[in-house]
This record gives structure tokens, sequence and C-alpha cells, in this order.
């Protein structure tokens, strides 16, 4: 496989070949597979499976490939053109009804709520992240499900499918904005809006510019919660951005983030929020606290504003 | 964690912290029903430590449930080398033409990022500088220089 690699398939695969037939053999893991060959178990008979660009001349790459691992001969090959497709779509026939709060329900848009009366927040991810499956995605719900109040602003910085904004909006918040640096994110956001008989405008998203300008229109500001499912690197850098959006005692929930990572997020939020606690989920972690009334730019006072918080 | 029962393993290469659902993530996981959203944040999450854009090497084992499990390598030799010797592509010609060079200094630095992965850390130095000159020799990459 490593040597399809070097003569250009963009990935490989290795499998059974007799999978499904009665010959097929089993064999079990657990954990990752390690990489090392002389530890790995494979089936007796295998087939790999390797993908390449179109155009890509395969029988020469497999030539070249045979040839650096030893092999005399040509192994048996065939080509297939794969057409393209929607791979998201594809998987997405897994996804199905999950309650990931008390009484709050993530539904796709095929299926029927379980339960009519439950908070049902029905979604079409299409390409953007949030099918409310990701420990993640929990994290910040569960959240959400704890602190919003009827009447309040969101912001959701990274809204992906919008999934956070809009069961924000079913608790009873009045407001959502959604920020996404991927545009998909926008329409699919939208369209779940749509999908969940809220008025036009209660959620409004916009798509964060590549140089990392301000993307949330100056009439928005002082949110009374504001959420950021993303990744570390961008969490950190952010800080002051993020936090500077929500109202002084307003609530700020981050995640995206693993548990290692944890004390990095603490350390950068900590100089803006006070009461942090942190949530955990399968590996994965949500770090949320208020925010200070006054954020102290100097290193003793922010260490006595902590004493007497 | 109870051993569960293997359909594949899917070997490629992504970019740290920029695995999307598109080629060549989409095809190679999405042909094996697992839950491509799932690993693209997973996997950026993971290298978050690592400069974005640096090709990683990832080995995904799918289970029969459509659920996996995933390991990430450093990147390849190759892929330093021909950074270290500022080149596009290996050599057409290898052991006839020589493409680039790196120094003995590049091979050393190079090991010792490998020495930290799951395969190598039983490995001496040595060797895997072995190991790195010969990759170097099948790119036409020749090491010239000094050992220090």
């Amino acid at each position: 496989m490593e040597a399809l690699l070097c003569f250009g398939a963009a990935s490989c695969s290795i499998e059974d070949t007799n999978l499904g037939a009665p010959k097929e053999q089993e064999i079990y893991s657990d954990g990752p597979i390690p990489w090392q060959s002389g530890k790995r178990q494979l089936w007796k008979e295998s087939t790999i499976t390797a993908l390449f660009a179109a155009g890509d001349d395969v029988g020469e790459a497999l030539a070249m490939a045979a040839n650096s691992v030893g092999l005399k001969e040509m192994p048996l090959y065939e080509v297939e053109e794969l057409e393209d497709c929607d791979w998201v779509l594809e998987v997405e026939s897994q996804f199905k009804p999950v309650e990931v709060s008390q009484g709050l329900w993530i539904v796709p848009k095929w299926s029927q709520p379980p339960d009519a009366k439950a908070l049902n927040v029905i979604i079409d991810p299409g390409l953007a992240f949030g099918t409310g499956e990701h420990p993640t995605t929990r994290l910040c719900l569960q959240w959400l499900h704890h602190v919003v109040s009827p009447g309040d602003k969101i912001l959701d910085y990274g809204t992906g499918s919008g999934i956070l904004s809009i069961a924000a909006l079913k608790m009873g918040a009045a407001h959502a904005v959604g920020v996404d640096i991927d545009p998909v994110a926008i329409s699919s956001a939208e369209y779940n809006a749509s999908l969940n008989n809220l008025k036009p405008d209660t959620l409004q998203v916009y798509v964060a510019p590549a140089d990392g300008d301000d993307p949330v229109p100056k009439e928005f500001t002082d949110f009374d919660v504001v959420a950021a499912n993303i990744l570390l690197n961008p969490l950190v850098e952010l800080v002051g951005r993020i936090t500077g959006y929500c109202k002084p005692g307003g609530l700020v929930g981050v995640s995206g983030i693993l548990v290692e990572q944890v004390p990095q997020v603490k350390e950068a939020y900590s100089k803006y929020l006070e009461g942090i606690a942190v949530s955990y989920d399968n590996g994965w972690a949500c770090v949320s606290g208020r925010k200070k009334r006054f954020v102290q730019t100097t290193a003793e006072t922010t260490d006595s504003q902590e004493l007497h918080s | 964690m109870a051993a569960k029962q293997v359909s594949a393993i899917i070997r490629l290469v992504v970019n740290a912290g920029q695995a999307k659902p598109a080629p060549p993530v989409g095809p190679a996981l999405g042909q094996h029903r697992l839950n491509l959203m799932a690993f693209c944040k997973d996997f950026n999450a993971r290298t978050q430590s690592i400069k974005s854009d640096v090709p990683m090497s990832v080995m995904v084992t799918a289970y029969k449930d459509n659920s996996f499990d995933f390991v990430v390598k450093s990147p390849s030799t190759s892929y330093f080398l021909k950074k270290a010797a500022g080149l596009q592509s290996g050599g057409g010609n290898p052991g006839h033409k020589v493409a680039g060079f790196v120094t003995p200094k590049h091979v050393y630095e190079i090991a010792k990022i490998k020495q930290a992965d799951p395969d190598c850390q039983y490995m001496p130095l040595e060797s895997i500088c072995k190991s790195i000159m010969g990759t170097a020799r099948s790119m036409g990459i020749e090491v010239r220089g000094e050992l220090p």
C-alpha cells in the first residue's frame, strides 16, 4: 500500500477478498491496527483498492509499485471508474434521531421525531458539520439547554449546519447570529432554519472572510450567550474576539477540543471568563464560563480578580 | 475496549488540520460507509499542534459496524526529503540522474522526527538514518557532505 501511495494513489484500502462469501475470514482488532507489518494481522486473501485521480496512468503506477516492493509479476487488477458522488449523502443514511439531552432530540429531516412533544431540532446537514452525533455537538447542546433563557441573543461562532443556533432558538432564544469560514455552512444553516419553522431573520448567518476581518456586523453586540464549537487553534487565537462579542456577565461556551487541549483553552479564556467549568464526553471537552465584568490587562490585577470572584 | 471485527484498513494522506469531506477523504472513507464528519473533526483536532498543510500519513481501521479508529503518523520521509532538497517532486530517474541533494544534518533531523513515530521507536537512530538515505537514493536525491 505504501508503494502505491508513493506512485500516485490518493488513498489505498485493504480488505478481505472474500467479503460476503462463505470463505470470508474474520479478523478482530482491539483498537486501531498497528502500523508495523509484523504485528498486523491480515486476511489470507486480501484485495487492495487504490483510488487514483481521474487521468492518472493506473497501469504504470501499479507496475512501478509492484516492482518497488519486489513482486515478480503484476498482481491481478481491474480498473473501475468511480462516478463523482456526494460521499456525505452516502453515509447520511446512517443518521438517525438522537436524544442529546433530556427532552431534546436532533432529528434528520427524513425521519419522524420519536417524541412529538419533545424539543425537536430538524437537521439536514449536507456538507456542513453538525448532525448532533458528535460528542462536541452533544456537549454544546447540553450546555445550551442549561443556560439559554427566553429572549436571549445567541452568537454561534463556527455554525456549520446551524444546529446550535437553531436548538437555542427553539429553547426560547429571541435571535441568533451564525458565523462560519465555510460558505456551505451558510446555505446549510439557513436551510435548516427553514426546516424548523423559524421566522426568517431570527437566524442570520455570515461568512468569516479569509483576511481575518470581523465577520459579525457592527449592529450585533452584547450577546447573552456565545457558543464556539471549532478547533483548538482558532479558539485560542480568537479568544479576544469570541469573548468580546459577549456582554459582561453573559455566558461563553467553547468546544471542538480534546481533553488534553483543555489546559491551553482554560489558560487563554481565564483572562476573560470567570467560574470556568469543563464538561467531558468520550475524550472531548467543552469549556464554559461567565464573561468578567472588568477585564484587566495587567497580570497582577487579573490574579486579584480571580481571588475575589 | 472489546475487540471489533475489522472490515478494512485504509491508508491515506491528509494535510494537518485540513480534513474535509471532499476527495481524497470523501471517497476513501465514504466507500466504507464511515462517518466523514466525525473523522474530519477528530483528525483536525488531533493535528492542531502541527503546521497546517503538512501532509500527514493516516491509517484508518474500519470496523464492520461502521465505526473506526485511526492512527496519524508524521509526514512521509519523501516529503521531508523533498522539502529539504527544495524539490517539487522526486527524481524521475533515480540511480542515473541526481534530482537534488541534502546534507547529513538534514538526514539526522528527519530521523529524529521519525523516531517519535509509533513504528520507529525501537529503532536506533543510525538505522533510521540508513533507511532515510535509502529513500533518498530511490528518489534521486544525493546525500552530500561530511557526517558531523
